[in-house]
């Protein structure tokens, strides 16, 4: 598998870049939703921490992996897809683009906001921008919820669009991002 | 009563009191507005940071008679504030501070060495959650003029120790568990001090 995009098909690093995020947001939202109910325990604190490591580490990877797409854009729509289509795909790439960037970057204040900083993996202390408020932690605190939920459905949205891409449109949208060799199914 | 008996008495009441006067280094005024009492707890290697909002403190100090000195620092536990309002209805908890049967916390000092030039340490016995142990607080000290007020002189007094908080049963039951909430805790306190002339 070549490490470029082709054509038609995803190279091997934007496909590593895709999976990973997608295990990693599982990860962090595993981790968010049974953390959020606990009352406070060591367990609690563990969990936190470890929210915000897999958080910090999807923000790094969502750069580099824009990075990457600058240099190796993606392999064009199917060329009979109508324009609101078109816009349907462009705009929910983005808000997901979006949202796993500013996510994170909503959590990390939220914390340092809370007076519990972000050290990543125990070793990296992050700085905290704004200090202790626990005003804007409260805040803050709903307002990450809302996005990392609101997340979570753009990806059922992503999901199901793949899905309707494959079943019912029967075009190479998602087989040209699995991650193993998988024949051109568009008749050509 | 006549003047020369009441002379006297009062003579000798001088006398008498002059040694012990003599005895105590001068008092302090402790300025709370820019004194504090920090506490720093870490859990998973997270720094959290927070004081003792309320304590009073009173310090008998004279570098040049250390003998005679002496602090006294009486802490209210309740006060113990993160900015985190979930660690600080924990922290007034039975199993932390519990602030119901331990109102305060207190730091008094049994003796002071000089380490340095505005290097000292106090040797006191800190008192937490009713556990009295013995701990040592280097500080540095500096003394001055006060910038605003020249008949009076400004002391500002700076230490800093890290205690285990199991010793004194702070954090029980599942909390004990160091792997998450680390046993050392650092102090940090700050006195800034005046007295006239």
């Amino acid at each position: 598998m070549p490490i470029r995009n082709t054509a038609d098909r995803f190279g091997a690093l934007a496909k590593t870049f895709h999976w990973l995020t997608l295990a990693l947001l599982i990860g962090s939202l595993s981790i968010a939703f049974s953390m959020a109910e606990l009352p406070l325990s060591p367990r609690k604190l563990q969990l936190y921490s470890w929210h915000k490591w897999v958080g910090v580490t999807i923000f790094m990877v969502v750069i580099l992996r824009l990075c990457w797409r600058l240099a190796d854009p993606p392999p064009p729509l199917p060329a009979d897809m109508s324009r609101p289509q078109r816009l349907a795909a462009g705009l929910s790439h983005l808000g997901l683009y979006t949202l796993l960037i500013a996510t994170p970057l909503v959590g990390w204040v939220m914390s340092a906001a809370h007076n519990l900083p972000v050290v990543y993996l125990g070793l990296v202390p992050l700085p905290s921008p704004f200090g202790v408020d626990s005003v804007l932690a409260e805040t803050l605190e709903d307002v990450h919820g809302v996005m990392g939920k609101t997340l979570m459905w753009l990806v059922v949205l992503h999901m199901t669009a793949a899905l309707y891409h494959h079943f019912i449109r029967r075009d190479d949208v998602l087989v040209r991002m699995l991650p193993w060799r998988a024949r051109r199914r568009d008749g050509a | 009563m006549r003047p020369a008996i009441v002379a006297a008495m009062a003579a000798a009441l001088f006398l008498n009191a002059a040694p012990a006067m003599a005895a105590e280094a001068p008092a302090w005024t402790v300025d709370m507005s820019q004194s504090r009492i920090v506490f720093v707890g870490r859990q998973m290697r997270v720094p959290t940071e927070g004081r003792f909002a309320t304590f009073t403190a009173t310090v008998r100090f004279d570098p040049s008679d250390l003998a005679a000195s002496a602090a006294d620092i009486v802490i209210d536990t309740a006060s113990a504030t993160s900015g985190n309002p979930m660690i600080d209805r924990e922290l007034r908890k039975e199993t932390w501070f519990a602030v119901a049967r331990f109102p305060e916390a207190r730091f008094t000092t049994a003796s002071f060495r000089e380490t340095g030039k505005g290097l000292f340490e106090a040797a006191a016995k800190l008192t937490l959650r009713g556990v009295a142990r013995d701990v040592v607080l280097p500080f540095g000290l500096r003394i001055g003029d006060d910038p605003a007020d020249p008949a009076h002189l400004l002391a500002h007094a700076e230490g800093e120790m890290t205690i285990g908080r199991l010793a004194y049963g702070i954090g029980q039951g599942e909390w004990a568990d160091t792997s998450i909430v680390a046993d050392e805790v650092t102090i940090r306190i700050v006195l800034v001090a005046r007295r006239v002339k």
